[in-house]
């Protein structure tokens, strides 16, 4: 039970693991482009979360530099990806990515 | 350079000169330019004639000789050939100056003559320019000192011949004419080139003094076969240019181009220029050859005078005496008589050009009447043409007092000679053809005299021709007066050259005279030794006792060579003898003993050749006034009664006919076979080829479509079938992508995972 | 604080991250995935500090939940007639979903549980709010630069992507 009482840095690992396959899954199943990007945000939390624990339990605050640059690219990731929604809406009147398939053939 | 050689070069390009000013400018000029041609021929003829004064009358050496040649083209060392330079050269001696002073005194005659016959002509201007074009090319011939310069002049003359027989175009008489002459002269213009090949594939020179030195000095390696075969090949451009049987068919037709060309070129002096090729490579002829030449002639002297007997024609009778006498040079070339052919040359130019241009007198004054049948009675009303006429007549005829008297007889002499040195029977054929051509000679011109100028005018007999066009609207009775001065004048100075005097002192030898002086008899350049291989026959006949000189000479020695040498001294001495001192300068000593034996033979039988000659000469006269002038016998009774010959005659031996079922026919059967040939076989095969190419592009075309095609179809095919299976993986969807990457990665970890363990 | 609360706290926070993960997920309502992904970034921003980045919990809140997700939501609007729809997705590659969903969680789970034995040079204490003041200007000058330059190209480009272009519109 030490494992399950003791906090250490494999519970932060798995939730970080189970935030980053319910990231991947959403990107994969989901038509609709905005909650593809939740899920880019659900993983990069994920990787966020890693960069911290491992920081955490590493002694060292290279970890936290950089969870605090994911958070600023994810906010400019963030800001472009919804300008190229609005753009798509404005083209296909659709922002469902199966149907955005013109450059097939 | 020599200044001979400078003025002879400006002899030979003011004719030229005339040519071209006149061809390019006869429209532009007044009159023609006719004054244009007549000056510059003037000039030329001075400048000739200042050279005849310097060499003949002031230098009068038998000798004289200037040359000068330079490089024309040089080939350099050519493969299989070896050395190869042409060159172009000038050399003047006794023979090229006197004919230079001959034909350039003809042409300017000719040329002023023409002023009055071709006066009105449309083509006037154009007719002086073609006159220059042949003087400059005659003069060519005359002047060129190698092979193949005097070809290419050979071929200008054919040139301007055919331009001036051609030259009233529009009539198709005049047309056919002009190509006949052409086409024959090349049968024998190609075996002069043959004959020049050869010298040439020996000698690698086209001089004739190159030629006969290396001849002399035994440098010619194949048999003497060749060397005869040379001769006579070179002999055939004469035949053809010459008008020898058998290429002697084109000159009468040329009698079509207007009548002062056919004085000029067709009796005086192109017809000539083949008597004066054989006399330059007299040297190089082998008594094979010589003899050849010697039955040639004179079978065309007798055949071409039997002709004349029956022609109506004015011009016809003197284009037959014109091809009868060429005969005669031809056989006096032929049995080694060259100074008397040549002679022959020079004084038929004069008289035979003086008839011609007597004819285009009568011709001109009876308004283009040319047959004889419907002349007559004209002496009173043309006195010069008729005095004139008649000199040059008498002196065709040959009757004493006048050139051809002296010129004939010393062929006939000849002839003789040569039967008696060669001894045989059929040899004696040459001077008995010779003396029944100068008889029949006698009779057509003492018909043509009578004929023509005697008896009343027949004028109104002639049978009306409804296409005649008479531009003159009142036949039979137009007045017939003398030509004007400019007429006049060349027939007089042609007939005053028609008489002894202007040749020797001696009416009865021409020998005496200035000519047989000059021009003598060159050494033959064939080797003694090979040249005299005759058969054993040959001696024993000139030992003959028909011969008496050559006879007694032979008792001295026995047969063959070193025999020989003896009847030439031993004749020498005995001709010395019977002709006295004053013959010393007359006879080279020749190195060839047969040539030396010739000579004297035809030195000793002069006076029989004078002899016969006259009787044979006054009995055709008598022939012809029996037949025409006292009327004994009337001409047409006689001709039904030997109807066969005397259309043998009229018909010209069936020459044409002849040539156009053999020649003629066979060569049209020859081009229908090669035209069936190449219609049939070659085309067969081309088309054959065709089809096979047709039928194999099909099938190449097949092969391309199905296999070639399919294949790159198939490719396509499958690239594009592929394509249309992969095309179904590029959903275009993103996220199918990612999936697929994905799962890859997947499988990465999981294998990855399972590593791990150990 | 007993290690027992502290443990039932993180369980709490770490069940209300996965959880809500989960119904970002697997919830076909646009608006319940965003309002969802709210407890989400709330339970992460928990987490961290428990690993002691009480800044970047902050930001964590200030950013995602007040930047990020107010602009998934205006997104889902702009791109959604919301009256009379139900603003839902649709759902495909359901199977390798779900196949890629689990054998990465699993893998990774595994390979975390497995290799247990990390390397620790020693635990992060107390607060970072100033190491990161004195990193941000010292080691990390260059890379925190580069951030600004790319906000503000961020911000320029998104302006310019999602402008309303007239004569665009226009030509359609």
């Amino acid at each position: 039970m030490d494992v399950v009482t003791h906090i250490g840095l494999t519970h932060y690992l798995v939730i970080s693991a189970m935030l980053f396959a319910f990231g991947l899954f959403a990107v994969v199943t989901r038509k609709n482009a905005i909650v593809i990007l939740m899920g880019v945000e659900l993983m990069l939390n994920a990787a966020n979360i890693n960069f911290l624990a491992f920081s955490k339990y590493n002694g060292g605050m290279e970890g936290v530099m950089f969870s605090l640059f994911v958070i600023v690219l994810a906010a400019a990731e963030a800001a472009i990806a919804l300008a190229i929604i609005i753009n798509i809406y404005k083209t296909f009147n659709t922002v469902d990515v199966s149907s955005i398939d013109s450059m097939k053939e | 350079m020599h200044s001979f050689i400078q003025l002879s070069i400006l002899v030979l390009l003011l004719p030229l000169l005339s040519f071209v000013l006149l061809i390019f400018f006869n429209r532009r000029l007044p009159r023609g330019g006719d004054f244009i041609g007549i000056g510059l021929l003037g000039a030329t003829f001075s400048i000739a004639a200042y050279l005849f004064w310097q060499v003949v009358v002031v230098a009068y050496d038998p000798a004289f000789r200037i040359a000068w040649d330079f490089t024309w083209i040089d080939f350099g060392n050519v493969p299989g050939v070896g050395p190869l330079e042409i060159k172009m050269g000038i050399m003047i001696d006794n023979l090229t100056v006197i004919m230079l002073a001959m034909v350039t005194l003809i042409s300017l005659l000719v040329h002023i003559y023409s002023t009055g016959y071709m006066h009105g002509e449309t083509y006037y201007g154009r007719f002086f320019a073609y006159l220059g074009i042949f003087t400059f090319s005659m003069l060519g011939i005359v002047l060129s000192d190698n092979l193949f310069a005097i070809y290419i002049f050979w071929e200008l003359v054919g040139l301007s011949s055919y331009l001036l027989i051609g030259f009233y175009f529009h009539k198709d008489s005049a047309a056919d004419a002009q190509k006949k002459a052409f086409l024959t002269n090349r049968v024998g213009d190609i075996g002069m080139w043959l004959g020049i090949l050869i010298l040439y594939s020996q000698f690698h020179t086209f001089g004739y003094e190159e030629i006969f030195q290396h001849i002399k000095a035994g440098e010619f390696h194949m048999s003497q076969a060749w060397l005869t075969a040379a001769g006579i090949l070179l002999f055939m451009g004469c035949v053809g240019k010459s008008a020898q049987f058998p290429l002697h068919v084109w000159l009468p037709d040329a009698m079509e181009g207007p009548t002062p060309v056919s004085a000029l070129i067709h009796a005086a002096t192109m017809v000539a220029a083949g008597v004066y090729f054989v006399g330059r490579i007299f040297p190089i002829l082998t008594p094979d050859a010589l003899m050849v030449i010697a039955f040639v002639g004179a079978f065309t002297a007798f055949m071409a005078a039997t002709i004349a007997i029956t022609q109506h024609d004015i011009k016809r009778v003197l284009a037959y005496s014109t091809v009868s006498q060429l005969g005669y040079m031809v056989l006096g070339l032929g049995v080694g008589a060259y100074s008397a052919g040549l002679f022959h040359l020079l004084t038929h130019a004069f008289f035979k050009a003086c008839l011609f241009l007597g004819s285009g007198a009568i011709i001109h004054a009876m308004h283009h009447e040319q047959d004889m049948r419907w002349m007559g009675g004209l002496w009173k009303k043309m006195p010069w043409t008729f005095a004139t006429f008649t000199i040059a007549t008498l002196a065709l005829a040959g009757l004493p007092l006048t050139s051809g008297f002296m010129s004939k007889d010393a062929i006939l002499a000849g002839a003789l000679g040569y039967a008696e040195v060669e001894g045989g029977g059929l040899f004696y054929l040459i001077p008995v053809l010779g003396f029944f051509s100068a008889m029949l000679t006698a009779f057509y011109m003492g018909r043509q005299i009578w004929l023509v100028f005697f008896g009343q005018s027949r004028t109104h007999l002639k049978p009306a021709d409804p296409h005649h066009h008479d531009e003159h609207g009142h036949e039979g009775h137009h007045e017939v007066h003398e030509v004007a001065w400019n007429m006049r004048l060349p027939l007089v100075v042609l007939a005053t050259l028609s008489v002894f005097a202007v040749y020797s002192p001696d009416p009865l030898d021409g020998a005496k005279g200035w000519f047989m002086h000059l021009v003598q008899t060159p050494q033959t350049a064939v080797l003694a030794t090979t040249s005299h291989d005759a058969p054993a026959g040959d001696h024993a006949i000139l030992h003959d006792p028909a011969s008496p000189t050559v006879a007694g000479a032979h008792h001295a020695g026995a047969a063959g060579l070193l025999a020989e040498a003896e009847v030439h001294a031993d004749v020498h001495h005995v001709t010395d003898a019977v002709h006295g001192a004053d013959d010393a300068h007359h006879g080279p000593t020749f190195d060839d003993p047969r040539q030396a034996a010739i000579a004297h033979a035809a030195h000793a039988n002069h006076y029989n050749a004078i002899t016969y000659s006259t009787i044979m000469v006054a009995s055709g006269i008598t022939l012809a006034l029996i037949f025409y002038v006292f009327g004994f016998i009337s001409p047409e009774k006689t001709a039904q009664r030997i109807r066969p010959l005397y259309l043998y005659s009229f018909n010209k031996w069936y020459w044409d006919e002849i040539y156009n079922a053999t020649f003629i026919r066979g060569s049209l059967l020859l081009a229908r076979i090669f035209s069936w040939f190449d219609s049939n076989i070659i085309d067969g095969v081309v088309n054959g080829v065709g089809a096979l190419v047709r039928r194999l592009g099909r099938m190449s075309g097949n092969i391309d479509r199905y296999i070639v095609d399919g294949a790159v179809n198939f490719t396509a095919f499958f690239v594009q079938s592929s394509g249309a299976i992969l095309k179904k993986a590029q959903t275009g969807k993103v996220q199918t992508y990612v999936v697929m990457v994905l799962l890859a990665v997947t499988a990465y970890v999981i294998y990855y995972i399972l590593q791990l363990q150990p | 604080m007993s290690d027992l609360t502290y443990t039932i706290i993180f369980y709490l926070f770490a069940a209300i991250t996965v959880f809500s993960a989960a119904f970002v997920v697997f919830s076909r309502n646009i608006i319940y995935s965003a309002f969802s992904l709210l407890f989400t970034f709330f339970g992460a921003a928990a987490l961290y500090v428990f690993l002691s980045a009480d800044f970047i919990a902050v930001t964590q809140v200030v950013v995602y939940v007040g930047g990020i997700l107010v602009l998934l939501l205006f997104g889902v609007m702009f791109t959604n007639k919301v009256m009379g729809n139900r603003l839902m997705t649709d759902v495909q590659n359901l199977l390798p979903g779900i196949i890629i969903l689990v054998a990465v969680a699993v893998g990774l789970i595994y390979v975390f549980v497995v290799q247990a034995d990390w390397y620790t040079a020693g635990m992060l204490q107390g607060s970072v709010v100033e190491r990161i003041g004195v990193e941000t200007m010292s080691r990390y000058v260059l890379p925190f630069e580069m951030a600004s330059i790319l906000l503000l190209l961020a911000l320029v480009g998104a302006a310019f992507l999602a402008r309303f272009d007239k004569v665009h519109n226009n030509e359609r």
